[in-house]
């Protein structure tokens, strides 16, 4: 084992037998940056400071690589004793303070450019500054901030959410009441009250265009709302799409579940071909349908038989899309178990 | 008399028996976790050698949890504690940047074992609370769940302060519960 020999070569210099930090004799860990053998106690110490600062392998359990190897073939516990000594570090600090000080630092800086054959520019500090701890005491700890997974992935922007939501609740409203008035009313005002809103929705969504890109600057985020209102006014010719084929089915005596929204019609312009079949299918002999209208002003509760799903019109969640992409589940909590 | 309703009580009562594995490279905090939350007492661990047990009642479910060393040439021995797992703690260390896509290879590796397939899995990001951690949304790109077909979840862990271990736990209580009572 090509490891294995160069650690029994190195190890017999016999100050590198002896932990570094307590000088135990019989040191089979190492701080690859720092290039020192510790002992198995120390070891932990050091695995506590991060890996920035001290990177703790095994000399047994780990597999090295070559640059790894000549780090520490290069460094060694004798060769940063010397370099403390120079800058007058006691060696019986804390560990914390000992391994975080400006001057070594320097020194891992200077031992990572050896090991790929460079020379480090940078210039050591002063007598006065090596000991400036680079970081901040670890006692006490920042709370760290936690986003948690499940609820809320990414962060959203801020400017996307007012528009976004108010153009959603008037157009949910819309199509709420034009669902309202479905259940009592005949074929021909179904028909049109659709008509109706999905132009005003359009009239809509044309008129925040226009407004927003005045404000915006940035083109990406631009881009992004075009896509998204164009998603929006994709959805909402496949919901009047939706009602005006359960009218027409209504009339002809077939029932609500047996329709299929598979051929569903989502060209530019949804409302004419809407119309002409409406006309088409003939009089609506009245009478109230089996359907209840879902939640009106909800809008995304609209959109469970659509092909864009829930999650990619969730107010502020502007980045989801890349979640819902092909070969990604949606969300953190992956339910495509088998069963 | 009361031998019958002691009986219907303790079935009531009755309380999963859970195998636990928590899994991840060296010095990514396996131990430390495992400490804080069955001892309570955070303090400097020294490297494994072999492995950890802990017996823990949460939430009605009794885990024992075991902790196993994660040296790189220890672990294939991983798949040997693999048996008879209900689920599995994979722990990355969000502060190593250089072992970050090590650290999701081998969790690709250990994944595709049959013996956890479609068992649950619990990532911990560790280390938040270091300055140049990575957050847990940037790791989360790395990893593609949908190869893992089994239930996932991420939480963010600061193992030392104990942040993130109760929300972690609760997840993995409620799916253990929700993928027993089928």
């Amino acid at each position: 084992m090509a490891s294995g020999e160069i650690f029994r070569e190195l190890q017999s210099d016999k100050e590198n037998f002896h932990c570094f930090d307590c000088s135990r004799s019989g040191a089979q860990w190492t701080s690859v940056n720092n290039s020192i053998f510790l002992c198995f106690d120390c070891s932990s110490q050091h695995r506590s400071l991060g890996v920035q600062t001290s990177f703790v392998r095994s000399t047994t359990m780990d597999s090295w690589t070559p640059i790894q190897l000549s780090m520490m073939s290069i460094g060694g516990n004798k060769r940063l004793r010397e370099f403390m000594e120079m800058f007058g570090l006691p060696n019986d600090m804390n560990a914390f303070t000992k391994y975080n000080c400006k001057a070594l630092e320097y020194y891992r800086e200077v031992l990572k450019h050896e090991a790929e054959n460079k020379i480090f520019q940078g210039c050591p500090p002063n007598t006065s500054q090596a000991r400036v701890s680079l970081m901040p005491p670890p006692q006490p700890r920042p709370i760290p901030t936690y986003t948690s997974i499940s609820n809320r992935p990414y962060k959203p922007e801020p400017e996307d959410s007012s528009w976004l939501g108010s153009a959603k609740s008037y157009i949910g409203g819309k199509i709420g009441k034009a669902s309202e008035m479905v259940s009592g009313t005949t074929a021909g005002e179904i028909i049109d009250g659709i008509r109706n809103v999905t132009v005003n929705a359009i009239d809509i969504s044309k008129e925040i265009g226009t407004n927003l890109a005045g404000k915006i600057a940035s083109p990406d985020t631009l881009k992004n709302i075009g896509q998204k209102s164009v998603g929006v006014l994709a959805s909402v010719g496949g919901l009047a799409y939706e009602g005006a084929q359960m009218a027409i089915n209504k009339v002809k005596g077939g029932k609500y579940s047996d329709f299929e929204s598979k051929d569903r019609f989502t060209s530019n312009n949804p409302s004419e071909k809407l119309y002409v079949e409406s006309i088409k299918s003939g009089n609506y002999s009245g009478g109230c349908g089996n359907y209840q209208p879902p939640n009106s002003g909800n809008y995304p509760s609209f959109s469970k038989s659509n092909s864009y799903s829930q999650a990619s019109y969730s107010s502020d969640d502007y980045n989801s899309e890349r979640l819902n992409a092909p070969g990604r589940t949606t969300g953190f909590f992956l339910s495509n178990r088998p069963n | 008399m009361g031998g019958f309703f002691s009986r219907i009580w303790q079935r009531l009562l009755r309380r999963a028996e859970t195998r636990l594995v928590v899994l991840g490279l060296d010095a990514a905090g396996k131990t430390t976790f495992l400490t804080k939350l069955a001892l309570g007492d955070p303090r400097t661990v020294v490297p494994t050698v072999g492995f950890n047990v802990q017996r823990l009642d949460y939430k009605n479910i009794h885990f024992t949890i075991w902790d196993v060393c994660g040296q790189e040439k220890t672990r294939p021995l991983w798949v040997l504690y693999l048996d008879n797992t209900q689920a599995m703690v994979y722990i990355i260390d969000s502060n190593d940047r250089q072992r970050i896509d090590e650290s999701i290879e081998e969790l690709d590796k250990i994944i595709r074992e049959p013996a956890i397939k479609g068992k649950p899995l619990l990532i911990f990001c560790n280390k938040q609370d270091l300055p140049n951690a990575m957050q847990s949304e940037q790791i989360s790109t790395k990893i593609n769940f949908a190869d893992y077909k089994r239930p996932c979840h991420i939480q963010p862990l600061c193992a030392i302060s104990g942040q993130g271990i109760q929300e972690g736990l609760d997840w993995l209580a409620n799916t253990l519960k929700s993928s027993q009572a089928h």
